[in-house]
C-alpha cells in the first residue's frame, strides 16, 4: 500500500509535517515449502512468519527540523495518518498501526532536498490480527 | 496416497520417503579400542524408511486430531505394509516414531513439519 501526501501524520505522539508519502510493505520472513516424491516442483507453500513495515518519507526544512524527539530506534507506539482520495475534509480514512521504530535515515538530492525516512515494523496485537487497521474518518 | 497397515495417517499434507542405510553394520578399526585392528562385522542392518513431510489442517482442533491419530499409531507400534505415494510397498514395517519440528506454522493454514521412522524389526 502506498499513500501520497497523507495528512495528520502522528508517530509515537509526535505530529509530523512535510510528509510526502507513507508505504506499507509486507514480506514473508520465513516460508514453509515442501516437495513431493513425484517431481521437482514445490507442492506446498505457506508464509507462516510475516513482517509488515511502514515507511514515512518527509521533506525536512527549516520549519520542521529533522530531529524528531521521541521517535527513537526501538521505541514502541502508534502511527496514524489520514488519507483521502480528493484531499477533502470529508470521506477520508484513517490508517493506524502499533509500530516499533526500526530506523531513521536521511538523504539529500537536488530535486527533493533533504528527505527523512522513518522505518517501522508493525506489531500485531495477538499475532493473528493484521497490524494495520484502516477505518472511515468519523471527524 | 500413502499408508501403513492400511491406515492413512499423513495424507493431509505433502510427504516423501527414503530408504535409509542398507547393508551390513560394522565397526571400523580402532572404533572400539586401540587393539581393534580389523573391521568388526555386527550383522545386517535392519531395513529402515524415513518419511519427511508436513501435516496440514485448517483448524487447531483438526491439527490436534491428526497428531492424536499419529500418536496412537506410534504408541501401538502399528505393523504392516508401508505403501508410499508412488505405490511402492515394503512389508512387515513397524511405525516407531513421529518427530515434529520445533514449531507449528500458522499462515494460510496450520501445518507442522515432521519426520517419521519405520523399521522392519528383526
Amino acid at each position: 500500500m502506498f499513500w501520497l501526501n497523507p495528512t495528520e501524520v502522528v508517530v509515537l505522539g509526535v505530529s509530523l509535517g512535510g510528509v510526502s508519502s507513507v508505504s506499507v510493505d509486507r514480506f514473508a520472513t520465513r516460508t514453509a515449502e515442501e516437495h513431493g516424491d513425484l517431481g521437482p516442483h514445490v507442492v506446498f507453500v505457506d508464509a507462516p512468519e510475516q513482517r509488515v513495515t511502514v515507511k514515512i518519507r518527509r521533506r525536512v526544512n527549516e520549519l520542521n527540523a529533522g530531529a524528531v524527539s521521541g521517535v527513537e530506534v526501538g521505541a514502541l507506539g502508534e502511527v496514524s495518518f489520514r488519507v483521502g482520495a480528493a484531499m477533502s475534509d470529508r470521506g477520508g480514512r484513517v490508517v493506524r498501526a502499533q509500530v516499533v521504530v526500526r530506523g531513521v535515515d536521511h538523504a539529500l538530492s537536488e530535486r527533493d532536498g533533504f528527505i527523512q525516512t522513518i522505518s517501522m515494523i508493525a506489531v500485531s496485537s495477538d499475532g493473528a490480527a493484521d497490524p494495520i487497521t484502516e477505518e472511515e474518518d468519523a471527524s | 496416497m500413502s499408508s501403513i497397515d492400511g491406515q492413512v495417517l499423513f495424507d493431509s499434507g505433502p510427504h516423501r520417503f527414503v530408504v535409509r542405510s542398507v547393508g551390513t553394520l560394522f565397526f571400523p578399526p580402532l572404533s572400539l579400542d586401540f587393539l581393534q585392528t580389523t573391521t568388526e562385522l555386527i550383522g545386517p542392518i535392519e531395513l529402515a524408511i524415513r518419511q519427511t513431510g508436513r501435516i496440514v489442517a485448517t483448524t487447531e482442533s483438526g491439527m490436534r486430531s491428526l497428531i492424536d491419530a499419529i500418536k496412537a499409531a506410534g504408541e501401538a507400534r502399528v505393523n504392516g505394509t508401508l505403501i508410499d505415494n508412488a505405490g511402492q510397498s515394503w512389508t512387515d514395517m513397524t511405525f516407531l516414531r513421529f518427530r515434529p519440528e520445533d514449531r507449528v506454522d500458522r499462515g494460510r493454514v496450520i501445518s507442522l513439519e515432521y519426520r517419521a521412522d519405520y523399521v522392519r524389526l528383526a
